[in-house]
């Protein structure tokens, strides 16, 4: 599924990155080590972490997209190093469990 | 396999293999990394620079995303815990991948309790972050086909994984599994 498609249905605000990418698959954590070990490749990120080195996390296990929630906000850092990366990132004024079930609802597994 | 003793030496000296008894020349290193920082924000600054190299080299990407997110796990223990400075190797030749971590920190007091899934002495303040889950040993040993640590305290850590290249096609007669 197109980013941007799950952008218009969810109302999220786009920081960065392209929206024509595509993911498969949704998780949900905000522990590191959880994300490193179990999320598939093509995967949108759900999470509250916003520091820089989810970055580096999103890279090595190529996860396309992060969808910060809670009205957090990502550091300057972590949005240059996105770009760099070219790692889609998206923010959320509702929480994890709200947007991880629509995501869900619109067929991310 | 998890080992506290004196083999460390000859490891760091000779660079024997742990795993496969090879000669492991650093200098002959195909991709070496210093981690020369202490800031938990850079980590993974090391692994990703990895899978880049790996790609470029035409590793498959399957191969190359178990190899980089391992070595994130122990480039994390470097900076999060060893209290100095380390160094990635990486070593590739026609059937496997090696990847050394070593850094000549604090060591690792109780390496049963470390391999454990979600045992951690990550303080509080890097926990916040999302490190600290106890998942990083274990994660090292999911991914990598055949992996050591040595250890000793006050004298560092040495992680050394080997990863089978079968994107290669090549049929080893056996899974690669050794259950560490």
């Amino acid at each position: 599924m197109r980013i941007g498609e799950i952008v218009e249905k969810l109302g999220l605000e786009h920081v960065c990155g392209d929206l024509n990418t595509e993911v498969e698959h949704g998780f949900t954590c905000d522990l590191l080590s959880e994300v490193l070990g179990k999320a598939q490749p093509s995967t949108l990120w759900i999470t509250v972490q916003s520091h820089v080195n989810i970055i580096a996390v999103a890279t090595v296990v190529g996860i396309k997209g992060i969808v910060l929630c809670d009205g957090h906000e990502y550091e300057k850092d972590t949005v240059k190093k996105a770009e760099e990366n070219g790692v889609v990132l998206l923010k959320s004024q509702e929480n994890s469990f709200i947007v991880s079930g629509k995501v869900y609802e619109l067929g991310l597994r | 396999m998890y080992l506290h003793d004196k083999r460390m030496e000859e490891v760091l000296e000779k660079g024997t293999s742990l795993i496969t008894g090879e000669v492991l020349e650093k200098g002959k290193a195909d991709f070496v990394f210093h981690i020369d920082y202490f800031d938990v924000n850079m980590i993974g600054i090391g692994a990703s620079k990895l899978k880049r190299f790996l790609l470029e080299r035409g590793v498959d990407e399957e191969l190359a995303r178990r190899i980089a997110i391992a070595t994130y796990e122990a480039e994390a223990n470097v900076v999060i815990h060893s209290e100095s400075d380390g160094y990635i190797y990486c070593f590739i030749d026609g059937e496997k991948i090696t990847v050394r971590v070593e850094d000549r920190g604090k060591g690792i007091e109780n390496l049963e309790l470390a391999m454990r899934e979600g045992y951690s002495t990550a303080p509080d303040h890097i926990r916040e972050l999302g490190f600290g889950a106890g998942m990083g040993l274990p994660n090292m040993k999911r991914y990598s086909d055949k992996m050591v640590i040595i250890s000793e305290v006050g004298k560092g850590v040495i992680v050394e994984m080997v990863f089978f290249r079968r994107d290669r096609g090549e049929d080893r007669g056996d899974s690669g599994k050794t259950g560490a």
